[in-house]
């Protein structure tokens, strides 16, 4: 039998935490995300590898839900953030995050998605508040 | 890698930063000796800025928007030589691709190792600009074909990407955003192009409030004091669209610097509120325009999105480092969506209560 896959949040990766959300931004690409809700709680257990299994034991104390759908939960958010490269599959290793405590009132199962912005990507292409003339901006393609 | 082709240095700019830096010095030096030579000092809250610029134009395209200080025998921090080819002194980058994509200010070289974390030498060239610096010597330079030809935005946001590279050094990062205040305390306006900030901003100015710029200036985080995130102005020329000068800001026009170019925004010249230690921040506000001024309290990690990204993606440097300095500003703060309707005056009276300062024990 083989071992589950770990998975880690790049390091390259620039994501910063709030009480709300967590917000990520992918520069080189010009995109942007917002995780709140349950992919807010998830996605930092990632900062050390984890695996899906893994991350969900730690979040079950938090959640009224059986196993089963909390690591579907789970399963299903990490999709989405290898798809957009927020975690990357690593080597094994290191101990599985502890489960949280648990709440005094557990929360409804919900929110284990991500939001990509990209209304901001064509500032990476031209700047489109700043024209200019013959030679100079814009030089955006027809 | 092909200029213009995808980000990264052209061949001539990542061939030697040091050497580009040495050509720009003779550049500068030979159209100086052929135009009137022009000294303008700037002080940024105490980041002394020294402008060395090469004929009449050059003046008058890049020092408008600098708020000139009083010469005071102190050495600048950093001086910014600034020039152009149509006094013989022609600095030619190579021709971009004109079938690819410019990525703006992406297309950059480093070199020199490193000056308090930061790289110590970079070359930009933006077509059909040039520009570098070197913090090491504590010489910037810039470098475009006619400095009487430059767009208008490009006369209100001089040497925007200069600036950034310096003031970094200086615990510094030039936001996207407005501010505004009263009572020795700011409100940072934040949000893409069209939202309005840069009217609302103009609006306070006009209506006697603190004023440190309506499109960029320079935050600094919270100090290990426990002191509050603080604002510092950059520009005193702002930038409104004709449409919205006529139909809301009719007695901005007293302030227009000159007659806009088709297609092109007016120029104000609005002096900034004197802050030398920077203006202590009270919120961050996101607005938007809107049919009716309305105010609700948002998360800082909205504030966040509305503030980092469109920052670090025209201002490229070490981006993880700056992401994580805008995070620290607006993590003491509380943030706010404004809705702004069709009278500015609706919206600074919502804004007015969160300059209150908090009483004590409260």
């Amino acid at each position: 039998m083989s071992e589950p896959q770990h998975y880690q949040i790049p390091p390259t990766l620039a994501w910063e935490e709030f009480p709300d959300e967590i917000v990520a931004i992918d520069l080189d690409r010009g995109i942007y995300y917002n995780l709140t809700d349950g992919a807010a709680d998830a996605f930092p257990a990632f900062a050390t590898p984890a695996t899906a299994a893994g991350v969900a034991a730690h979040l079950a104390p938090r959640y009224d839900a059986d196993t089963a759908a909390i690591e579907a939960a789970v399963a299903s958010l990490l999709e989405e953030l290898v798809a957009e490269g927020l975690v990357a599959a690593v080597p094994g290793g290191g101990e599985a995050p502890a489960p949280v405590a648990a709440p005094a009132e557990k929360r409804p199962l919900a929110g284990f998605s991500l939001k990509k912005h990209d209304d901001l990507q064509e500032l990476l292409v031209i700047d489109p508040v700043h024209g200019a003339g013959d030679g100079g901006w814009p030089n955006k393609k027809g | 890698m092909a200029p213009g082709s995808d980000a990264g240095p052209a061949p001539w700019l990542a061939a030697d930063t040091e050497r580009a830096l040495s050509l720009a010095r003779a550049s500068f030096a030979a159209a100086a000796a052929r135009a009137a030579r022009h000294t303008v000092d700037v002080d940024f809250g105490g980041a002394r800025l020294r402008l060395e610029l090469a004929g009449d134009a050059a003046r008058a395209t890049f020092a408008t928007a600098l708020e000139a200080a009083p010469a005071d025998g102190r050495a600048p921090d950093l001086t910014i030589l600034a020039w152009d080819a149509a006094h013989g002194a022609p600095l030619a980058p190579p021709e971009p691709d004109r079938e690819a994509p410019i990525q703006v200010g992406r297309h950059y070289a480093t070199g020199g190792g490193e000056v308090d974390g930061h790289a110590r030498r970079c070359v930009f060239w933006e077509p059909p600009w040039i520009y570098g610096y070197d913090l090491g010597e504590r010489v910037a330079w810039f470098h475009c074909p006619d400095a009487g030809g430059m767009p208008a935005w490009s006369r209100s946001q001089p040497f925007l990407r200069l600036l950034h590279a310096w003031l970094r050094t200086r615990g510094r990062l030039v936001a996207h955003g407005a501010v505004i205040g009263r009572g020795g305390r700011g409100l940072l306006l934040t949000a893409p192009g069209g939202s309005g900030k840069s009217s609302l901003a103009i609006a306070g100015k006009l209506a006697g409030w603190d004023y440190l710029g309506d499109d960029y200036v320079a935050v600094a985080p919270p100090g290990e004091d426990g002191g509050p995130a603080r604002a510092f102005g950059l520009y005193r020329v702002a930038k409104l669209e004709p449409t919205h000068l006529a139909a809301r800001l009719p007695a901005a026009g007293a302030y227009a610097l000159d007659a806009p170019r088709e297609g092109e925004k007016v120029l104000l010249s609005l002096p900034l509120t004197p802050a030398p230690g920077g203006l202590p921040l009270a919120a961050v506000i996101v607005p938007r325009v809107a049919a009716a001024s309305a105010l609700r309290r948002i998360g800082g990690g909205e504030a966040l999105r509305a503030l980092a990204p469109s920052t670090l993606m025209q201002l490229p440097g070490d981006g993880a480092r700056d992401f994580a300095a805008l995070a620290r500003v607006l993590r003491g703060l509380p943030a706010y969506h404004l809705d702004i309707g069709p009278r500015p005056a609706e919206a600074l009276a919502l804004l007015a209560p969160l300059l209150a300062v908090p009483e004590a024990g409260t």
